[in-house]
Formats: structure tokens, sequence, C-alpha cells
């Protein structure tokens, strides 16, 4: 059997620079990329707090709203009570008041034209109508 | 070759093997299962949790007077209610709020140890009322807001407003009513919620708005309703009456401008008995007696059957068929003339001018003047009366009805006949709301039936008439200073359905109570009001004819209601 000879492997290329990208770039780049991720994170987080926040100060608001309608509701009442036929009566009693038994009607003056209005309106004459009513 | 032995870490292994594939596929099918085939009932059920559905009450509308003054609204209330789970001592949580609502300890602490997780402890209490509860920061009290119906002023027009319920449903009177004007259109909130009960922001939030009840403009005039609710009051207690009516009517326009009842009730607080919330001026008939003279003579006159100054022998008692008629007090026959026979009230002339005019005209008339018909009025349980056809009438039946007699009317019918001769002879359809005020703040009104009953001659020959009966007649006591009053007295006595008459084997008989009546018109020239007053039963000796029960608050009512009209007196 002859002896065979091992291959020669031929000699590995030494080093050599292979023209790329510049380092810095490539970090400013990634760099920028994970800063906006970054903050379109944040952003995101504190748009929902944001919201959130809002949605509760419209709860509250609400519930501020609710308490005075109902405020309102009570003042509208106290305000019809007040105007009660029944309630001025008995405090007109109270301070002496009675209802008229008889009128009487006092009738105006009808001034003819716009010239007797204006004499009329410029003299110490008194009212031009009145009311009466005796007790 | 010989058999491959297993190792016991084979058979481990195996069986590891083994079990975990049974685990992932009873996880697979686990998953298949929730996210496949239950996906859809559990997202329904997860968020059944979460979701609330609220519904939004709607406003009920406000009841206003013809001047804008509130008689019904609706404020927002808050409900207490407890959750006796979550009370560690009810004892002294009943004890603290007994003070504040009014409670007995003992019933309130029964409440609070219920075995149920909701009861109510108080309904629909004011603002304050409500804090003050509050500020005890008491485990298990909870509160609610709640709509509720108010009436500011207090008894006032209470049997013409009715009252609601407590769930806001109107019960009677107008609010009944108009239930479906008034009630609006309830909403519905739905949100998503924590296990805390808030609200999860950007959770599932709907809503629909409730529309708010419409609004209605009552025809009453709040003033001279309680000027004629006073005088009802005063003449109950004069006349130891069981009940006093009185309605006031505009006669160009038949508006109700005063409804009331004595005794009356207040429908903040409608007590028990439910006798008083009976708007007795329109649900009750009673016989209207010698006021209903006025149709039978002006039917009379209307059909030229007689004249105002035609003169009849009038004795004091006739025979009808089987039925003798008298007249209130004994006379000598005399003459009389038609003016007489109303002014002093003769039942024998009234008979004697009925013979003349016949049964199918004095029926005609009746019907014409509205009479045994509902008027129509915007009221639920209006009593449409009774008269009976003319045909089925028996021998005398005419001569008693031609007085008052075996006719069923209301109150506000028999004012209603009075203001129609004073509106030259129109009848219209009285009305108790003037109109119902949209959203928009439009105020739509409603149309009136009308009819003519009589001519215009004819009415004002039955308002002079009717000025004899104030100045000279039965009625002096209606007379208001300034001003010509014309009117009409009535005095009948009441028929007990329960009561038996000597002699009679069944029941039904005239009893000792009557109705007393007065209903006038002022001022008899150019007439603005009618007004009825119905006195139920006087006791008082003396104060048992329309004459006396009757007619002074009639005097009152219309001297305080001409000048609230600011109506100027007569130029004489």
């Amino acid at each position: 059997m002859a002896a065979r000879t091992a291959p020669v492997r031929a000699p590995r290329s030494a080093l050599r620079v292979i023209p790329g990208r510049s380092t810095s770039r490539v970090g400013i780049r990634q760099l920028g990329t994970l800063a906006l991720a970054i903050a379109m994170f944040f952003g995101l987080i504190y748009s929902r707090i944001a919201l959130d926040r809002a949605a509760f100060q419209i709860t509250n608001l609400e519930g501020l709203i609710s308490e005075q309608e109902s405020r309102f509701d009570e003042l509208r009442l106290e305000v019809a009570q007040l105007e009660s036929p029944q309630r001025i009566y008995i405090e007109a009693q109270s301070m002496g008041m009675v209802l008229p038994t008889e009128g009487r009607t006092v009738h105006a003056p009808m001034p003819a034209s716009s010239d007797e209005v204006g004499e009329l309106a410029s003299t110490d004459s008194g009212p031009l109508l009145a009311t009466v009513g005796a007790p | 070759m010989g058999r491959k032995r297993w190792r016991p870490q084979h058979i481990r292994l195996f069986f590891v093997g083994a079990v975990f594939l049974v685990a992932w596929i009873a996880i697979g099918a686990k998953l298949v299962l929730v996210q496949g085939v239950q996906a859809q009932t559990l997202e329904n059920q997860a968020l059944d949790q979460r979701l609330r559905s609220v519904t939004l009450e709607a406003d009920r509308g406000t009841i206003f007077d013809r001047d804008g003054r509130e008689l019904a609204l609706t404020i927002e209330a808050t409900t207490v209610y407890a959750n006796p789970r979550e009370i560690s001592d009810p004892a002294l949580t009943a004890a603290s709020l007994s003070g504040l609502l009014g409670r007995a300890v003992g019933e309130l602490q029964a409440q609070l140890e219920k075995d149920t997780s909701f009861v109510y402890v108080a309904r629909k209490l004011l603002r304050d009322d409500a804090d003050a509860i509050r500020q005890l920061d008491l485990d298990g009290i909870h509160f609610v807001a709640e709509p509720k119906r108010v009436y500011p002023s207090g008894d006032l027009a209470a049997q013409v407003l009715g009252f609601v319920g407590t769930d806001n449903g109107g019960l009677e009177g107008i609010e009944q009513f108009y239930e479906d004007v008034l009630a609006g259109e309830p909403g519905q909130l739905i949100f998503e919620r924590s296990g805390r009960g808030r609200v999860i922001p950007q959770g599932e939030y709907e809503v629909s708005e409730a529309v708010r009840g419409q609004d209605l403009a009552l025809t009453i005039d709040g003033e001279l309703q309680f000027l004629a609710q006073q005088e009802a009051l005063v003449t109950l207690e004069e006349t130891g009456a069981k009940a006093v009516h009185i309605v006031v009517l505009d006669v160009t326009t038949f508006d109700v401008l005063a409804m009331a009842s004595a005794p009356s009730f207040d429908p903040n607080d409608i007590g028990s008995d439910p006798d008083l919330f009976r708007n007795r001026a329109v649900t009750d008939t009673f016989e209207p007696g010698s006021t209903q003279k006025l149709i039978t003579i002006a039917a009379a006159i209307e059909e030229g059957v007689v004249t105002p100054d035609r003169v009849l022998e009038v004795p004091d008692r006739i025979q009808v068929f089987d039925r003798e008629y008298f007249d209130f007090s004994e006379h000598e026959t005399r003459p009389m003339t038609v003016a007489d026979i109303v002014a002093r009230s003769s039942n024998v002339g009234t008979i004697l001018i009925w013979q003349e005019l016949g049964d199918p005209l004095l029926y005609r008339y009746l019907q014409g003047f509205g009479l045994g018909t509902y008027t129509g009025i915007d009221f639920p349980g209006e009593a449409p009366g009774l008269v009976r056809p003319a045909e089925e009438w028996c021998d005398s039946c005419g001569a008693s009805t031609a007085i008052g007699y075996r006719v069923a009317v209301t109150p506000l019918q028999m004012t209603s006949v009075f203001a129609t001769v004073a509106n030259d002879g129109v009848w219209m359809q009285p009305q108790m709301v003037e109109s119902i005020i949209e959203a928009d703040g439009e105020a739509v009104g409603f149309d009136q039936q009308r009819q003519r009953v009589l001519s215009v001659e004819t009415a004002r020959v039955m308002r002079n008439m009717l000025t004899g009966v104030v100045e000279g007649g039965t009625g002096l006591l209606a007379q208001v200073p300034g001003y010509t009053i014309g009117g009409k007295t009535g005095t009948t006595e009441k028929f007990e359905a329960d009561l038996v008459c000597p002699g009679a084997g069944s029941p039904g008989c005239y009893g000792d109570d009557v109705v007393a009546s007065f209903i006038g018109i002022a001022p008899i020239d150019n007439p603005r009001l009618a007004i009825g007053v119905f006195v139920d039963s006087p006791s008082v000796e003396r104060r048992r004819s329309g004459g006396v029960a009757a007619a002074p608050a009639f005097s009152r009512v219309m001297r305080f209601a001409l000048h609230q009209l600011g109506v100027p007196p007569d130029a004489n």
C-alpha cells in the first residue's frame, strides 16, 4: 500500500479591514430608536394616567354638579314655600293685617291729549291711580 | 437476539413522560374549552360582574297655577338604606340613627338585625337630614339619590292636584289624570365598575338620558283657591256640616279658578282617610233642588211658554197625580210673576210653569245644560250625574224634576249651568288645565266643546231675574257691596239609600240631612264669575238653608274674587 501524503492546506489570508459603517453613527441611530421607544412607552403610560385622572376628575365634577343641582332644588322648594298664600296669610295676620271688607275704586283722570299727559306728569297733583281697601 | 430489558430509569422516564403528555393534553383541552367553546359565555359572565345598569328616573313635570306659582314639583332627595351584614353592632347603629330619624330604637334595631343585605332605613330625606346621618359615618349605612314629589303650599288645591305614590306614579287628581304627560321617560346608565364599586375609567360607559316630564299650567288661581279653602273651612265650622265645596268659574272661558273642599288633606303627608282625597265637586252627586228651577224657568221663557212678567195664581200646595208638593212657607193663594216665583223660590209656581212646558222640553234643556253626562273636565273619576230619559218618567216625575229632585248633578255641573246663563246662553266644557308646557317652553292649550243652550235675550232676562233673589228674595246674604249679584238658593233633602221610610218595605228614603247651596254670578251687567257654594249636611239649627248656610261664604269669596280680577264696581 502506497503511502499517501497529507494535502497541504493553503495558508489563510491575513486579517483585512472591511470598509463598513461608522461605529459612532450606528450607536446614535440605535440609541435614538431606543430613546424613542422608551419615550413612546412612557408617553403611553402618561397618557393613560392622564386619561384616568381626567376620568376621576369628571366623576368628582359630576358629583359636585349633582350636589349643586340638589341644592338648587332645595332653594327652589324654599322659594315656592315662601310664595305660598297660606304662609303669607299667616305672616300678614301676625302683623295685624286683615283682608279689606270693602273696596273703593278711585278713577284716574284720563288725559285727552299727549300735551295733557305732560302737564299731569309735571304737576304735584298726586298719583294718577290709587286703589283703596278699607278694613 | 435477546429481548431488550426495561431498566428502572426507563420506566420512570416513561411514566413521567406519560404524565406530562396527559397533563399537556388536559391543559390543551381546557384551553380549547375556555378559549373556544365557552369563550363567549365566560366573557359575558365577567362583563356582567363588572357592568352595572342603573335606571335614571325622569324628573316629573311641575304643576303651576295660572300665575306660574309652583304647586307641585320634584326635587332630588336621599334615601338611606342599610346592609345588615356589614353592621357589627346593630344596637349601637340603631341608637345613633334613632334621634335623627325620629324612630324607636327597638324598631330600627330589629330591622338592622335581619338576615338580608338590604333594608330601607329612611326614604327620600332632604339634604340636611341626610347629611346629618352621613356625618355619623356608620358602617353598613348607604345612601342613594331618589326624586321626591313635594307640594310646597301644603293642602292648597290638594283634591285637585292629587298625589303620587312611593314610585312617583300619580295616584289621584291631576297627578293621575296627566300621568303620561307628567311622568317623562326613564333613562339608563351602563358602566363598568371595580370591586370597590367605582367607575372604571375607559371602561364601558353608555348613557341614555331620561326625558323630563312636561309641565302643566292649571287654570287655578292660587290666591283665590286659598281664600275659597279658608271660607269652606269657616263655613264647615259655622254650620257643623259634614263637608263644604266651593267652585269658582270664569264665565267667559269656563276656566276653574278655584275648586275647594273642606275637610281637606296635605298631599305631602296624605294620612289614612281616603274620603278626604276625593274632589267631590267633580266626583260626587246630589239632587240640586231649587237651584235647578233656573233651568225650568229658562226653558219656559226660551220656548215662549211664559214671559218674566206673566202673572200666575200660586197656592202654597199643589197635587200632581199621587204626590202633593208644598212651598217652603204657608201662604194664601196669591198672584206672582215668573220673576217673583224665582225670587221666592216657589215650588208650586215652578210646577205650574212645568205643567205648561211639559216633560220632553224640560228633559231637552236638562241635557242642553250638560246634566246627566260628563262635562269632559280633565279630571279622573268625574261623575256624569243622572237624568233619566223623559219617556221613563212617571206621572209626577216631571214635577219633581222641575224643582230639582229625581236628578243627580255634581257641584261643577250645577255651577256650569249658572255660568252658561252668565255667558249669554253658551255652555262650554269646563277646564282645569290651561296648557301643557313642552320642553322648549311652548304652551299647548286645548280645544273646548261649546254649545248654545239659550238665546242671548233669554240669558239676559234670566240674569235679571236672578238679581231679584239676592236683592229681595232668599239670597239676601249673598250680596256684595258695590256689585249687583244674581243667584239662586237651594236646600235639598238628602236621599239616603240605606234608610227605610216608615211603612216602606225596601230601603231608600229622604232623611233629615240636607244639601244647602247658593250659586251666583257677578257682576250682573257684564258677568265675569260664577261661584257655587255647597254645604253638605249642615247641622246647626237655623243654618240649614242655602240662603243662610251657603250665601255668606258666596258673598265673601265673590268679593275677594272680583277684587282679585280687578273688576270695577257698578257705576251707580
